[in-house]
């Protein structure tokens, strides 16, 4: 069977989508990168999907971060794109948006490869599939995801005790 | 045994462990307090990681749409195969016009549908009274392009009608003021090589141009409309059977590969559009930001000025609106004129213009020193149908 872009996409894109999002806090920019990872698996259909179009995201993604003009640009989009947010309750709004704030800063405090890893699982994929897409040897991917969660944990926590002080 | 690492825990909260190496933690752990503690502890862990990662799917842009799947994934009666006739021996150079133009169509189709968002429903007395007010414009516009006989071109008719092959001047133009009065949505387009001299200048509409209603939304340019287009351009290519498709049981032969990379460069032009992901294309963007190129510069078209433009990396998005009279939006996609010189040598698409205005397209874009026009009511399901075609 050939590459059939339609099913990779059908397959992956939500979940590519999520994820980049959850790494770069950022939606606009998380579906463009996912874009031009489905336009690169066109041109050099994967054999094994998944991890590669993950590993390509992740590429990507590291090649645009070292460039600044690059970044410059999406300051702009993002700022603009900010004006057509929708509202919501106030109250729920801001306690949601201070929730993701926090795990943002917890994530932020990890390692990039550990990050990788940690939102790789969370898309559900396995060991092998995380060995694929990071370079890292399968055996390590748990040991890995034990420093990684317990990290995001143990920052966000830490996070929730500091503002819990302030407010007291 | 010794103590089960916080590794070969997690491993096992994920399910990870073969049989063996399970069997033997989960007798360790059924001894051992303190690690059937720290596994529980491992557990709830991942749990309460897999929640906080979710608390990150609620960011400030969700209102934004995700581009829907279904444009990519183009099925395929069979039928629609035979629709194009041509002589074989010309079948791959057509095929590959095709697929340029298929492309481009879905292009237009997305400005297309974009415009036909923000558009009310014209009156259909108002459209053919503005249409028949200026035949002359029409046929100037299409003498500019005149198509040069010697080249074969290809009609694509998707739905019903049926089109020569070779369109003169003025039947193009008659063409497009009968479609022009008609129920837009039964989409013909010609594909055809144009003569390429006196089509080398910026594209110049002189079609008249009903007015739309402004909506509010119609005010932003949607940059990522060049960006969705420009993707899906690439998997229409891709679905050529001179590129063939992958196969891990029986390898492509070198003649295939070596079509594969023709095409990849074809696609790599457009795939430039998308972001610019190195820094030689965040110099090239750079440059066109600093007027350092010569197609990339705005339009000049008389009666209108541009009101807004955009640029992502190598296409830019320009909205022109009128100077006087009523309120008539061109929205254009342009590639940058960098592109054009290196690209014309390498048989590739180097420039597109997408003109829509109410439902009506019309595509010019640029390849091996020739240049390439297609107009009519590019409707949606025309476009999946040529597609198919190109599968």
């Amino acid at each position: 069977m050939g590459l059939d872009l339609g099913s990779l996409f059908r397959d992956y894109h939500e979940s590519l989508v999520r994820m980049l999002t959850r790494r770069t806090g950022d939606r606009g920019r998380a579906e463009e990168l996912a874009q031009e990872t489905f336009a690169r698996a066109v041109a050099a259909p994967p054999l094994n999907p998944r991890p590669w179009l993950f590993a390509v995201a992740l590429n990507l993604l590291r090649e645009e971060g070292r460039n600044a003009a690059t970044r410059e640009r999406r300051l702009v989009l993002v700022r603009d794109e900010e004006h057509v947010a929708p509202y919501e309750q106030p109250d729920e709004a801001y306690e949601r948006e201070e929730t993701r704030l926090r795990v943002r800063a917890a994530l932020a405090e990890l390692s990039e490869r550990d990050r990788d890893v940690l939102l790789l699982q969370a898309e559900g994929f396995d060991y092998d599939e995380i060995a694929q897409a990071t370079g890292l040897a399968r055996g390590a991917i748990g040991t890995t995801l034990a420093r990684a969660r317990k990290r995001l944990h143990e920052v966000y926590t830490q996070g929730e005790g500091g503002n819990h002080v302030a407010r007291g | 045994m010794s103590h089960v690492d916080d590794g070969t825990l997690h491993a096992l909260v994920d399910d990870e462990l073969d049989a063996q190496e399970r069997a033997s933690v989960e007798a360790h752990l059924a001894s051992c307090g303190d690690c059937a503690r720290r596994f529980a502890e491992a557990t709830a862990m991942a749990r309460q990681v897999t929640t906080l990662l979710g608390a990150l799917d609620e960011v400030p842009s969700a209102g934004r749409a995700v581009p829907a799947a279904p444009r990519v994934s183009i099925t395929t009666p069979d039928a629609a195969r035979h629709a194009v006739s041509v002589p074989m021996r010309r079948r791959a150079t057509v095929i590959r016009r095709l697929a340029i133009a298929a492309s481009v169509m879905l292009v237009a189709s997305v400005s297309y549908q974009v415009g036909r968002q923000r558009e009310a429903p014209m009156a259909a007395a108002q459209d053919s009274s503005t249409a028949a007010a200026t035949p002359e414009a029409l046929a100037a516009a299409g003498a500019a392009t005149s198509v040069s006989g010697a080249t074969a071109a290809a009609v694509v008719a998707p739905a019903v009608t049926a089109a020569p092959p070779v369109v003169s001047a003025g039947e193009r133009a008659a063409r497009l003021a009968t479609e022009r009065t008609s129920v837009a949505g039964a989409g013909a387009a010609a594909v055809g090589p144009v003569a390429t001299s006196a089509t080398q200048q910026p594209f110049v509409p002189s079609v008249p141009m009903p007015a739309p209603p402004a909506a509010e939304g119609a005010r932003q340019i949607d940059t990522s409309v060049a960006r969705r287009a420009v993707a899906v351009q690439g998997a229409a290519v891709a679905r050529m059977p001179a590129l063939g498709t992958y196969d891990a049981a029986s390898p492509p032969s070198e003649r295939a590969m070596r079509m594969r990379r023709m095409e990849g460069q074809l696609n790599s032009v457009v795939v430039t559009g998308v972001q610019a992901a190195t820094a030689r294309e965040a110099q090239k963007a750079a440059a066109d930001a600093a007027g350092d190129t010569g197609d990339a510069r705005p339009l000049s078209i008389p009666g209108y000025r541009m009101s807004e433009s955009e640029s992502v990396s190598s296409v830019t998005v320009r909205r022109y609106v009128p100077e006087a009279g009523p309120t008539v939006t061109l929205l254009i996609v342009q590639a940058s004129g960098k592109a054009t010189a290196r690209d014309a040598r390498r048989d590739t698409v180097s420039q597109f213009v997408v003109t829509t205005v109410d439902g009506q397209s019309i595509v010019r874009w640029h390849a091996k020193e020739r240049d390439y026009e297609l107009r009519g009511a590019l409707a949606p399901d025309s476009l999946v149908k040529l597609a198919t075609l190109l599968r």
